[in-house]
């Protein structure tokens, strides 16, 4: 199972979840595959899930999936309990868990010999915790993630590698800009500072 | 933090808008924590790494919120990697509430050399500070800086100095 099989099948069941990715090949198959403009990219290593439960938490309706991997994850284990503890029902993490540091070179991770991202997870309190090792199991983990209360952990087991083209990859703050600007209009919130009250007190935005 | 400084604090929470926090257990803001844990009208999310929070109050500002992360200075040493990899970078403005432990009349030892380091960290790091050590500034100072907070896209620091930290 490649990484692409995988964001293939989310692409096909999303609507409008928010999507936080790790960075190097996930962010860069993520927008090759399926650019949107709910998806943050590139956010650096531990920090991805965190991340994503601070949008959990902040809009509770909506489903938020963080697109994370086996040596992010490991470098925060904390936020797995965190997450449990304080019951982010709509945070889905999917692990990409290619046993390597890949966009790096590739070095071994310690899932590629004694961790177990699905033990941690569930030890953690993130009792709704699979591996997925075919794309079937995937999919039928994932869309249940959709349907039911997590906080949800999948273990998506992929060959090393990667198969989708380099993409120009979106500069940081123009993804979040775009990111913000939908979160804005969706949600009906001002987010970014609004300058015109300064020079027209009077008018709401 | 005593019980009159919580409150105070929790009042300038409200008046500033901020509606979530983060924080890591800080003997300093114990008594804080615990009147956090009774209210409503913020989504609060203890942490178990600083860093891990400020990532959280990150991902909690893209959703629309405005959010803090309470925390030591001590603690404040393990930010810069979130700080300067998500929140500078992406340029997303967190307030960072760090008690400055190590102050004169402190009295603990374990906090000496953090002390020292704090705010060359947070000058290297670009990030703003203001210090309070007056319950009567406290209010004043957190919604001053959330003021600025909205019309910037870069984090600050209030820094919690003596009486304050008894």
């Amino acid at each position: 199972m490649k990484r692409t099989d995988i964001l293939n099948a989310i692409k096909e069941r999303l609507k409008d979840e928010l999507v936080v990715t790790n960075l190097g090949v996930t962010a860069n198959e993520t927008q090759h595959i399926m650019d949107r403009e709910q998806n943050l990219y590139s956010v650096g290593m531990g920090l991805v899930t965190p991340v994503a439960l601070g949008l959990a938490k902040s809009l509770p309706h909506r489903r938020v999936i963080a697109l994370d991997g086996d040596g992010s994850l490991l470098m925060e284990l904390s936020i797995l309990s965190t997450a449990a503890r304080v019951g982010a029902k709509n945070l889905v993490i999917v692990a990409f868990d290619n046993r390597a540091y890949e966009s790096v070179g590739g070095t071994p991770s310690n899932t590629a010999s004694i961790a177990d991202l699905v033990g941690i997870a569930r030890a953690s309190g993130i009792t709704n915790s699979v591996r997925a090792t075919q794309l079937h199991e995937f999919i039928s983990s994932f869309e249940e993630a959709l349907r039911r209360d997590g906080p949800h952990l999948i273990c998506a087991v992929i060959e090393p590698g990667y198969t989708a083209p380099p993409v120009k990859m979106s500069y940081g703050r123009f993804n979040k800009f775009r990111f913000v600007r939908y979160i804005e209009s969706a949600e009906r919130k001002e987010i970014l500072a609004s300058f015109t009250r300064e020079y027209y007190p009077d008018q709401k935005r | 933090l005593n019980d009159e400084a919580s409150r105070l604090l929790i009042e300038a929470f409200k008046e500033a808008g901020i509606d979530f926090i983060s924080y890591m257990p800080d003997s300093v803001f114990y008594t804080l924590e615990r009147m956090l844990d009774q209210e409503n009208g913020f989504t609060v999310v203890p942490v178990a790494n600083e860093s891990t929070g400020v990532a959280v109050c990150c991902g909690a500002w893209l959703g629309g919120k405005k959010p803090v992360m309470i925390m030591e200075s001590p603690g404040l040493l393990l930010t810069p990697y979130a700080l300067a990899r998500l929140a500078l970078l992406f340029g997303i403005p967190v307030l960072l509430l760090v008690s400055h432990r190590g102050d004169a009349g402190d009295g603990v030892w374990w906090a000496g050399e953090s002390y020292r380091v704090v705010k060359p960290l947070l000058e290297a790091l670009g990030i703003p500070y203001d210090e309070v050590d007056n319950p009567a500034d406290l209010k004043k100072m957190v919604v001053r800086a959330t003021a600025s907070l909205k019309v910037t896209d870069h984090p600050r620091c209030i820094l919690i100095k003596g009486d304050l930290l008894k």
